[in-house]
């Protein structure tokens, strides 16, 4: 065995070094074709539109979620609704309580993740007084250039139905700004280059020290 | 292949942890000084590896390749898959950290099954059993790691063969891809480099049955060849 080895020793300067070439080949072309994109981590955003909560999940190499669990708990861990997934992986459901929310995706198979949903986030049934002001004045505004009537007009015919409008023009920025939503929690979820040449990094450091180690401890 | 966070209960993950920590502690023992390049080449492979996807379909898979880390490596497979999780999970957001322990278990459990697998070649003796018998690993390494998932969901109350059937019909695809990049991977060592590969017994012994006298024999071989 011993001979074997000092054997293996005299030869290894010439196979090593091809050895060596395959691997560093083999790891050079992973790191090539490496899209930046990063399959089959799920994600998910969620947000409120208008009266209802939107949430959808879908995996990173594009495909949705479908059929996949969603669970709503509320601050204190408690269920409070759940549901399935439709075939574009989105789900809504209305508002069950003004509470933070914790909503998870399960699309099966070991694959979940979850978002927070905070209070402040959600749409406030409840007039809030200091809001009032700028939302009416935004109405009247749009509401002046259209007509040329005094703004006195409107301004009262908008506090009539001023809840529902302004439902409305939530609805109308949640939809404007959904794009937006889903642009961000994928840039989120892509990781850079500096990632995986980060991690190679690290692997190649852990072991140096081991072999370090290792080679004090033997001489 | 990897299993998220807040999926599974406490006492799961617990027995992740301490599985995990009592193999690692115990393959890691066998670790040379002449092996750590080695092992560090192939972790950063499999660290890698998940990142590439293969578009099948509308959708894609992505490459696992803890049947060659069992190949190449051994039971050493199993600490270095560790370790490839560990920054997978802290650098990517594969998994979670308090899935460490059982995605461990599945993928360098997986990975231990390949070696076994693996090591069956030397009782054929047949043309390209190393092609043959790293493709089988590649395919066990993703087979076996895909029932230990199963079974871990079995916990959180998914019914055990409907999870591992749809989990195995899922990673079909990765299988077969798999066993075609081990078996490459093997058949291209054991010409370049045979050691390079786990369990790779001295040539000459395998060939004629008796141990003893022959470990002289090569001795006094290795003597004239330099000479």
């Amino acid at each position: 065995m011993r001979a074997y080895h000092i054997k293996n020793k005299e030869i290894i300067p010439s196979s090593c070094r091809s050895n060596r070439g395959f691997l560093a080949t083999i790891t050079t072309i992973l790191l090539l074709i490496t899209p930046p994109a990063f399959a089959h981590k799920l994600n998910m955003f969620a947000y409120v539109e208008g009266n209802e909560i939107f949430v959808e999940g879908y995996f990173t190499d594009g495909k949705k979620a479908k059929n996949s669990e969603i669970i709503v708990f509320d601050a204190s861990n408690s269920e409070l609704l759940r549901g399935i997934s439709d075939a574009d992986g989105q789900f809504s459901f209305a508002i069950p309580q003004q509470s933070d929310m914790r909503i998870t995706v399960n699309a099966g198979m070991g694959h979940q993740t979850e978002y927070s949903l905070l209070k402040n986030e959600l749409h406030e049934e409840v007039e809030d007084p200091s809001s009032e002001p700028t939302t009416t004045a935004t109405v009247a505004d749009e509401n002046s250039t259209q007509s040329a009537d005094g703004p006195l007009t409107p301004i009262t015919a908008v506090s009539l139905d001023n809840s529902a409008l302004r439902t409305e023009v939530e609805r109308a920025v949640g939809k404007a700004i959904k794009p937006l939503m889903r642009e961000l929690s994928a840039m989120r979820a892509e990781k850079s280059l500096a990632d995986i040449i980060g991690g190679i990094g690290f692997i190649f450091g852990l072991f140096g020290i081991a072999m370090y180690f290792k080679v004090r401890k033997t001489s | 292949m990897h299993i998220s966070d807040g999926i599974l209960s406490a006492p799961v993950l617990t027995a992740g942890f301490i599985g995990t920590v009592a193999v690692a502690a115990y393959t890691l023992r066998k670790l040379d000084l002449d092996d750590i390049p080695k092992v560090s080449v192939i972790t950063s492979v499999f660290f890698v590896a998940s990142l590439i996807h293969v578009p099948i379909g509308p959708s894609s898979v992505h490459l696992i390749l803890n049947g060659l880390v069992g190949v190449v490596l051994g039971v050493r497979a199993f600490p270095a898959i560790l370790l490839g999780i560990i920054l997978q999970t802290i650098l990517f957001g594969h998994g979670g950290v308090t899935v460490i322990g059982v995605n461990t278990m599945m993928l360098g459990g997986g990975g231990l099954i390949a070696y076994a697998v693996w090591q069956l070649r030397h009782h054929f003796n047949i043309k390209k059993k190393e092609m043959i018998f790293g493709g089988l690993a590649g395919a066990t390494g993703i087979f076996s790691s895909g029932i230990v998932l199963a079974l871990s969901l079995v916990t959180t109350g998914e019914e055990f063969i409907a999870t591992a059937g749809y989990t195995l019909v899922a990673h079909i695809p990765v299988m077969i891809i798999e066993a075609l990049v081990v078996g490459a991977c093997a058949a291209f060592l054991v010409k370049v480099k045979p050691d390079a590969l786990a369990g790779q017994l001295p040539p000459i012994p395998l060939t004629t049955p008796a141990a003893e006298p022959i470990k002289e024999a090569p001795q006094a071989t290795d003597e004239e060849t330099p000479k």
